[in-house]
């Protein structure tokens, strides 16, 4: 398998630093961190009360400790809560933006002018623990779609925030989610009203740029009776030598017959060839499928990131309801993922499908977890699962941890796992053919992906096929 | 995933502590020769860690709670009377003839046993008796492959074992007539500790049935752990038949190494024992060894039926193979959670798992776990589970030549069952099990 570890290794592309001044509060965790937070977000009372409650169930919390992962235990006092870039005090339009933020957006690719906005995509761009610019908004607003910042959220539509808010994810739900309930700096929220297809790709671009900072952002999602809208994410830090921790949630609520699709593409820095530095991305996913025939969809391409620590769920609690997941997840190096998905299978003839593509490369560990659940009165309910893993190279690592957990006759569930590896007459193959090394192992692995990405809206579909070549190169062995 | 250790305080369960004591003060502590200091770690690590919780990873589905709280009495001394040969009798599993090693409440009975027939050198015996005459085969695998501190029974087997049966078959020995260990539990109330240790030399064959039964519906408890050393090329074909009371705690470990090419096929029938839970594993310590597990389980009423097992790739080149299925009827739960491990360079390892579920009532409940650590690149490994009721197509297509639809599910039952026990290593248990096996299918399909 010589040829095949003879790819150059390329660099971390998205790994500068953009020199700003920027406003980040003293480093270390309490109650008075948490007032502090809330009020420069000038926030009502009873979302202070929700943050300190949420603190409080922290402190009683444990680190999970069965994550298929190590890492050094983490400092939470060593690390700053907020930090934003220091601009204008209101931004009127994207004209009063700080010139360097918007160049940093140009340089990943995401230009925020609304001219050159990418075509048919609204972004909301998040820039350590502020949301810096959101696009195409008033195009959205005529439709009655409310697609902003959650700060801006928490003041303009309070009264959805304080009904949605923790409904999926409870502020007590785990370790991470609950620290991150009590110091969410930003994020984006997103409504879209009854019987409205949301006509453009939503989308949040997060960005950690100051060193020492965790991330904390939160997402909201709420598709009202018969909405449909298509959401994406996608992430970058820079290089430093140091872990950096980002804690997301994200909840989403489909009601009867809405539709949601999420889609990830995690590209968080993910350490150098030693494993030094990187962010340990421990994220809180989850969907409800709250109405009959609503359906949430996750498809997540994960890339980046020291350790990945997330599991994209589905409650399938309105009777006929869908929920799907499909993730290529690539670990390189000393990258280690423990990702999957939970399906909870509650209301009757309820389906759920899960594809997930897992590649482990290098030194890397990568790990399937997940949880197919039908509650006893979860009628008919259906599930099909394959979780299939392939190895580059004899010092990574592959598993699989599936749960299967059924309390109804009428169930069908299925499983299936495979593990392989790229052989070599499939490399001769292709090279008889006059296809290089390089192009077989590209070519190879994205059909193995192929059903994950055709999940993906277009423009990320490319995007993601460009990253996984990036990710893996060096290391195909 | 890594042994969780438990922060909390441990559960040491009511009659377990005395036990404990009892056997220490008594001559029963010495019974087995040059046990004493396996006895103690034994009895330290229960001390220690006690009984699980359903929090620990490996005990998620199955609580040993109504098993804790019981109070069971322990025997320290064998007794026999002539009941009790009556019912040895009874059970042959379609072996009216073969070699047979009795053992009841966790002695070994040499009364009941007719181990004429053997070839010469093998040695079928009682643990105690072997630990006394052929130290040299016993002591150095004793505790060595299930160790005294593996999980809390196995502690409390390792310290209050008294006896249990022991095989050795001499290198190059082919033992073409299949062997009967029976275990017959006779007491109700009774706990006993039976623990087993089978040797096979280079290119020794042999096939066992390892059967536990009762002619009551006593509620006791055994608590068995077997130990399998398999030398180069051995091959040791095992049929294990759990026909317990339907009110009995069965917890058993069987740990099992395979040397170069050496073959270990265990293949289970579980229809007995209300609790029951089974810790399987191999470790392929040589080339080409391979492992096969075969499983059925019936499942009824109450029940819950656990099996877990672990085969470990630890060299390259080494197949290995796992098929089970269940069949739930009534408020059953069945457990399943096979994990396979590659190691490091443990390249062309071939492994794959299968297990399949049949749901036939409303209040049976499955949890499936299989698991795969893969730590080698060159290697072909799959597993797939399946939980569902019977296929309606099939009933129609059953309905649509005539067949009643009580029967067509009956057929279909039996069909899934069959699946997996044509698998079985001994012919004339396989057809016992068969036949003993219809009726409770074809009902089981009908009650449906």
């Amino acid at each position: 398998m010589e040829p095949v570890e003879e790819l150059a290794t390329k660099e971390y592309k998205w790994g500068f630093v953009t020199d700003i001044e920027s406003e980040t509060i003293a480093k270390g965790l309490n109650e008075d961190v948490v007032r502090l937070i809330s009020s420069k977000k000038n926030e009502p009372t009873w979302l202070l009360d929700w943050r300190l409650n949420a603190f409080r169930q922290w402190q009683k919390l444990k680190e999970p400790k069965w994550p298929n992962v190590t890492y050094p235990p983490i400092d939470y006092q060593a690390c700053s809560y907020y930090s934003a870039p220091k601009q204008n005090v209101k931004k009127g339009s994207m004209d009063e933006i700080d010139p360097e933020l918007v160049k940093t957006y140009e340089k990943l690719g995401i230009p925020l002018d609304e001219q050159k906005r990418l075509s048919n995509v609204a972004v909301d761009a998040v820039f350590d623990s502020v949301s810096v610019a959101t696009t195409a908004k008033d195009y959205l607003e005529k439709l009655g779609i409310i697609f902003c910042s959650f700060s801006e959220a928490v003041q303009k539509h309070p009264d959805l925030i304080r009904k949605y808010l923790g409904s999926v994810v409870p502020s007590n739900d785990n370790f991470f989610a609950s620290l991150n309930s009590a110091v969410f700096s930003d994020g984006s929220f997103c409504w879209i009203p009854k019987g409205v297809k949301c006509p453009m790709e939503l989308s949040t671009y997060f960005r950690i740029n100051a060193a020492d900072t965790g991330q904390f952002e939160r997402t909201l999602i709420v598709a009202e009776e018969g909405a449909i809208v298509s959401y994406l994410e996608g992430c970058t830090a820079p290089k430093r030598d140091t872990n950096q921790l980002h804690a997301a949630v994200v909840e989403l609520v489909a009601q009867k017959d809405a539709n949601i699709k999420y889609s990830t593409v995690q590209n968080w820095y993910p350490g150098d060839k030693e494993g030094k530095g990187g962010i340990y991305n421990f994220v809180t996913k989850r969907g409800r499928c709250a109405g009959a025939n609503s359906k949430i969809s996750w498809t997540q391409v994960e890339t980046g990131s020291a350790i990945t620590w997330k599991y994209p769920s589905v409650i399938l609690q309105g009777d006929n309801s869908v929920g799907e997941f499909y993730s290529v997840a690539v670990v390189n190096n000393r990258q280690q993922a423990d990702t999957g998905t939970k399906m909870i299978h509650v209301g009757k003839n309820t389906r759920s499908t899960i594809v997930s593509k897992g590649i482990s490369a290098g030194k890397g560990q990568n790990t399937y977890r997940g949880q197919v659940k039908v509650v006893k009165k979860a009628t008919g309910a259906r599930n099909y699962t394959q979780c299939d893993s392939l190895l580059i190279g004899d010092r990574c690592g592959a598993h699989t941890f599936p749960y299967i957990e059924v309390q109804n006759s009428s169930a069908r569930v299925e499983h299936e796992a495979s593990t392989s590896k790229i052989s070599e007459d499939q490399i001769f193959y292709c090279k008889q053919r006059g296809v290089s090394t390089e192009n077989a192992i590209n070519m190879i692995v994205n059909g193995f992906c192929k059903e994950v990405f055709r999940e993906l809206p277009m423009e990320f579909a490319v995007e993601a096929q460009k990253l996984l070549g990036v990710s893996l190169d060096g290391s195909v062995g | 995933m890594s042994a969780t250790t438990l922060e909390k305080p441990a559960v040491l369960g009511g009659c377990w502590p005395a036990h404990l004591e009892a056997v220490e003060r008594s001559a029963a502590w010495k019974r087995v020769p040059g046990a004493a200091e396996l006895r103690t770690q034994g009895a330290t690590s229960f001390r220690e860690r006690g009984f699980p919780s359903t929090d620990d990873e490996e005990w998620r589905y199955t609580s040993v709670e109504n098993l804790v709280k019981v109070g069971f009495r322990q025997s320290l001394e064998p007794k026999a009377d002539a009941l009790v040969a009556n019912t040895a009798k009874m059970f042959t599993f379609g072996l009216e003839k073969a070699p047979r090693l009795v053992m009841v409440d966790g002695f070994f009975s040499k009364e009941l046993s007719s181990l004429g027939g053997l070839p010469a050198g093998v040695i079928a015996c009682g643990l105690a008796e072997a630990m006394d005459k052929h130290r040299a085969l016993v002591e150095p695998r004793l505790g060595k492959f299930a160790k005294p501190g593996m999980t809390a029974f196995t502690s409390l087997n390792t310290a209050l074992f008294q006896d249990g049966a022991f095989v050795h078959v001499p290198e190059g020995v082919v033992v073409e007539r299949p062997l009967v260990i029976l275990h017959l539990s006779h007491e109700s109330y009774l706990a006993s500790h039976p623990r087993h240790l089978f040797v096979l030399g280079a290119g020794a064959q042999i096939s066992l049935v390892e059967a536990y039964a009762s002619p009551s519906c006593d509620l006791y408890f055994t608590n068995a752990v077997t130990e399998v050393d398999l030398a180069r090329g051995a091959r040791l074909q095992s049929v294990r038949i759990e026909a317990e009371s339907g009110n009995a705690f069965h917890v058993a470990n069987t740990q099992s190494r395979l040397a170069e090419g050496s073959l270990f096929q265990h293949c289970a029938a579980i229809t007995g024992a209300e609790f029951f839970r089974h810790d399987l594993g191999s470790l392929l310590a040589g080339e080409r060894a391979e492992a096969q597990f075969f499983g059925l389980t019936i499942a009824s009423g109450k029940q819950h039926i656990d099996h877990h097992t672990v085969i470990d790739h630890a060299v390259p080149n080494c197949p290995s193979r796992e098929f089970y299925k269940a069949i739930l009827n009534g408020r059953s739960h069945v457990v399943f959670n096979g994990k396979v491990f590659v190691r490091e360079d443990a390249q062309k390892t071939d492994a794959k798992q299968t297990n399949k579920n049949l749901l036939l009532s409303d209040d049976a409940r499955v949890d499936t776990k299989p698991q795969l650590e893969i730590f080698a690149d060159d290697v072909k490994c799959t597993h797939g589970a399946t939980i569902g009721p019977l296929d309606e197509e099939s009933i129609y297509y059953c309905r649509s030549r005539g067949i009643a639809p009580e029967i067509a599910r009956g057929i279909l039952t039996y069909a899934f069952a069959r699946d997996v026990l044509q698998h079985f290593a001994i012919p004339e248990v396989c057809d016992w099990l068969d036949k003993s096996m219809v009726q409770r299918l074809l009902d089981a399909g009908r009650t449906a």
